[in-house]
C-alpha cells in the first residue's frame, strides 16, 4: 500500500511511511487532544509538496482555524492564498432550522467539484461527528460515513476524518471499524500535569506497535515522540573527558568515555550540581561545547554557587563554550520538556550536556512514559556522540531501592552515587562509583571535599566497621602523620649512629696501622743495635785472649740474629 | 412575496422526501412563493456559493433574513412556519 507523510516525523515512522494514499484514516480524541492540528498539518505539509488539500470544517469557523494555527511555522496563511489548501465552513448557518433527516451525498458532490476543480488529492473532514449528530436515526450516521468511505476510496483521497471520542462510545461504535487507519489521541492528567498520547490503533495491512505513544507540541506543530522499535546507532569513541575531578578520572579510569552517559544520584545537597559544574567546567577549558539545563534554579544561582568552590562556570558562558537554560519542571510534561530539549540541542550542538536533575522530569507523571521519553533523550545525545551527565535526586539512602530511577539507572553507563556520611557529629559526602561500562574503575567509597580549591576526593578510614570522613579523618590523618615523622626521627637517628661508627672504625684503623709503622721502624733500629753488640763482643774476647797469650780459640758463635 | 430555493442531491432518498413534502406544503398555502429547485450534483458551484453542503436544505431568500431549514421535512407544520405563511 502506498502511504502519504503524515507531516509529522514520529508518526510516519509508527505508520511505516503515512497515512494509506487514496482511503480514509479516522482521528479519535476528546477535547484538546490535537485532532484540528493534526490533519491541518497534514494538509500544509502536502501543500509544501505541491499537493492540494481541502479542509472542511463541521465544528470551528475555518477562518479562525487557518488565524490560530498561523503560528505554527507552515505557511498556513500562503498555502491557503494560494489556493494550496481550501477551508470549507460546512457549519450549519446559525439558527439554521432542522427537520426531518438528510443526505451527505450533496456535500460530496460539491466536494467532487470543488476536488476536480482545485486538483486536490488529500481531504480533512474535521468533526464530522457534528453534523451525524444531527441525524435522527443511529444507523442513518453509519450509512453516511459507509457513503463517505465510498466516496474516499471512489476518488482515491488521502482523507483524515476526525471524531470525538465520545461519540465513539456512543453513536458512532463502528466508526473505527470502517477506516482503513485509525489513530486516537488522548490527553490525561497525571499529578496535576497534563499528558498527551497517540496510538495507532488499527492499519489495515500494517503492524501496529501496540503502546500509547508521548505527543508534543510547538511552533513546528504536533510532534509524536518516537524513533521506532529498531535500536538505534549510537556513536562509541575511544577518547575521555575529565569529570573535572582529578582523582575521580583515576577512579574511573581517565575520565568519562565520550558519548556516553552518566547518572549522578544523591539526596538533597550531596553535590550533585557541583560535580557537573566541575565536568561541564573541565569540558570549556578542554575546548568542548556544552549545554547545562537546570530545572527549578536560575542559572545565575548555579554560577555563583560554582564560583564558591572556583569554578568559573560564567567565564564560558561569555566565551560562547557554554549554553545554560533554566526551566520550570511543573510547566509541561516531561514529553515536551524532552522535545523541547531536542530542538535546543540541534541549534546549539553541544558535544556536553548536563540536565540537572533528570528527576524533575521522572516525577513529573506518568512514569511508563517518562521512562519511555528519557530512554529518547539518551538515544537523541548519544546518536550525536554528546556525552550526557544527568542527575538524579533521590530520597533514600539506597539508590538501587530508588524506583524512579530504575529505568535511567539502566541506560546509564556510568553511574556515580553521593550520600552523606554522618559520624561524630558531622555529615560528609561520600561517593561511590556503582557502575563504569567499559572502564575499570574503583570500588572504593571517597569522601567528596568542597573547597576553594574546588571539588576534590579524598581518602577515607575505615575503623571497627565504620567509615571515617570530615574532622574524623582529618584526625587519623594527623595521627597517622605522626607515626611516620616518629618513624623517620628513629631511622634518622639510627643512620647517623651508624656513621659516625665507621668514621670511629676508620679512625681506629689508622691508629693501628701507625702503630705498625712505629713498631717496624722500632724493630729496624733494634737489628742495627743487635749488630753493634756482636762486634763489640768479639773484640772484647778478642783482647783479652791477646792479653793472656792464649791461643786463638775456636770463635765465639752466638746464636743466629733475628733478622 | 417569498422566494425559496430548495437544493437536492439528485435522486437521493431524504431529498426527494424534501421536494414532495415541499410541494405538499405550498399546495396548502394560499400565498405565492417563489421556488427555485437546485440539484447541487449538477450546480455544486450555486450550492458552494450559497453557502450549502448538506442536502436536502431549504433556503428562504425573503423576506430577510435568509433563513435555512435543513432535512426532508416530514413535519409539513414545521415547514409552513419556515416559509412564515402561518405566522
Amino acid at each position: 500500500m502506498q502511504k502519504c507523510s503524515t507531516g509529522v516525523d514520529g508518526l510516519d515512522i509508527l505508520t511505516g511511511g503515512g497515512y494509506p494514499c487514496g482511503r480514509s484514516t479516522l482521528v479519535f480524541g476528546g477535547p484538546g487532544t490535537g485532532k484540528t492540528l493534526l490533519a491541518m498539518q497534514g494538509l500544509a505539509h502536502s501543500a509544501s509538496d505541491g499537493q492540494g488539500g481541502i479542509f472542511v470544517s463541521f465544528e470551528e469557523d475555518p477562518d479562525d482555524i487557518v488565524r490560530n494555527f498561523g503560528s505554527f511555522r507552515w505557511d498556513l496563511a500562503e498555502h491557503v492564498a494560494s489556493g494550496k489548501i481550501t477551508p470549507v465552513d460546512a457549519r450549519l448557518r446559525p439558527g439554521t432550522a432542522i427537520s426531518g433527516g438528510f443526505e451527505i451525498e450533496g456535500l460530496l458532490g460539491i466536494l467532487a467539484a470543488r476536488l476536480a476543480e482545485s486538483g486536490a488529492t488529500r481531504l480533512v473532514l474535521d468533526g464530522i461527528d457534528i453534523l451525524l449528530a444531527l441525524e435522527p436515526g443511529r444507523q442513518d450516521g453509519i450509512r453516511q460515513l459507509l457513503a463517505i468511505e465510498r466516496f474516499i476510496r471512489d476518488h482515491k483521497l488521502t482523507a483524515l476524518i476526525t471524531l470525538k471520542s465520545d461519540e465513539i462510545g456512543a453513536g458512532m461504535a463502528i466508526a473505527p471499524y470502517i477506516g482503513d487507519c485509525v489513530i486516537s489521541l488522548d490527553r490525561r492528567m497525571e499529578n496535576d500535569i497534563s499528558i498527551s498520547t497517540l496510538e495507532l490503533v488499527k492499519y489495515r495491512g500494517s503492524p501496529t506497535p501496540g503502546v500509547r505513544l508521548p505527543v508534543a507540541i510547538d511552533d513546528r506543530g504536533i510532534a509524536l515522540l518516537y524513533e521506532g522499535a529498531r535500536m538505534v546507532e549510537h556513536k562509541v569513541f575511544d577518547d575521555r573527558l575529565s569529570s573535572g575531578v582529578a582523582r575521580l578520572d583515576t577512579m574511573l579510569g581517565g575520565g568519562y568515555y565520550r558519548g556516553t552517559t552518566v547518572l549522578v544520584s544523591g539526596s538533597p545537597g550531596t553535590a550533585k550540581t557541583t560535580l557537573s559544574a566541575a565536568t561541564v567546567d573541565a569540558a570549556c577549558k578542554a575546548g568542548e561545547t556544552a549545554l547545562m539545563v537546570s530545572f527549578d534554579e536560575a542559572a545565575a544561582q548555579i554560577v555563583r554557587n560554582a564560583r564558591s568552590v572556583n569554578i568559573d562556570l560564567a567565564r564560558h558562558v561569555e566565551a560562547g563554550n557554554l549554553t545554560m537554560i533554566s526551566l520550570r519542571a511543573a510547566l509541561a510534561p516531561a514529553q515536551m520538556h524532552i522535545h523541547h530539549l531536542c530542538k535546543i540541542i540541534e541549534d546549539i550542538k553541544p558535544t556536553v550536556l548536563v540536565i540537572d536533575p533528570v528527576s524533575s522530569l521522572i516525577k513529573g507523571g506518568g512514569k511508563s512514559m517518562v521512562d519511555s521519553v528519557v530512554q529518547l533523550l539518551v538515544d537523541y545525545i548519544k546518536v550525536r556522540g554528546i556525552t550526557g551527565v544527568l542527575t538524579a535526586l533521590v530520597d533514600s539512602d539506597n539508590p538501587e531501592h530508588e524506583v524512579t530511577l530504575t529505568h535511567v539507572s539502566t541506560i546509564a553507563d556510568t553511574w556515580l552515587h553521593l550520600t552523606f556520611v554522618a559520624h561524630g557529629g558531622e555529615r560528609n559526602r561520600a561517593l561511590t562509583i556503582i557502575k563504569s561500562r567499559g572502564s575499570a574503575h574503583s570500588n572504593q567509597v571517597r569522601e567528596l571535599v568542597l573547597n576553594s580549591d574546588g571539588p576534590s576526593l579524598a581518602d577515607v578510614y575505615t575503623e571497627g566497621g565504620v567509615v571515617l570522613m570530615g574532622t574524623a579523618r582529618l584526625e587519623r590523618e594527623a595521627e597517622a602523620a605522626t607515626v611516620r615523622s616518629r618513624d623517620a626521627y628513629d631511622i634518622f637517628t639510627k643512620r647517623s649512629g651508624e656513621a659516625a661508627a665507621i668514621e670511629e672504625a676508620k679512625a681506629r684503623i689508622a691508629a693501628l696501622e701507625a702503630e705498625v709503622a712505629g713498631r717496624t721502624k722500632a724493630l729496624s733500629l733494634l737489628d742495627e743495635l743487635e749488630a753493634k753488640v756482636v762486634e763489640i763482643g768479639e773484640d772484647r774476647v778478642d783482647a783479652v785472649r791477646r792479653s793472656r797469650s792464649a791461643d786463638t780459640g775456636p770463635k765465639l758463635v752466638l746464636p743466629e740474629a733475628r733478622r | 412575496m417569498i422566494s425559496l430555493e430548495l437544493f437536492i442531491a439528485g435522486t437521493a432518498a431524504n431529498s426527494s422526501k424534501a421536494l414532495n413534502n415541499l410541494k405538499r406544503a405550498l399546495a396548502d398555502l394560499e400565498i405565492q412563493v417563489e421556488l427555485a429547485v437546485v440539484d447541487v450534483l449538477h450546480e455544486p458551484k450555486r450550492a458552494w456559493e450559497s453557502g450549502v453542503l448538506v442536502t436536502p436544505m431549504l433556503v428562504r431568500r425573503t423576506p430577510a433574513p435568509t433563513q435555512m431549514l435543513l432535512g426532508s421535512m416530514d413535519d409539513v407544520t414545521q415547514v409552513a412556519a419556515f416559509i412564515g405563511a402561518t405566522t
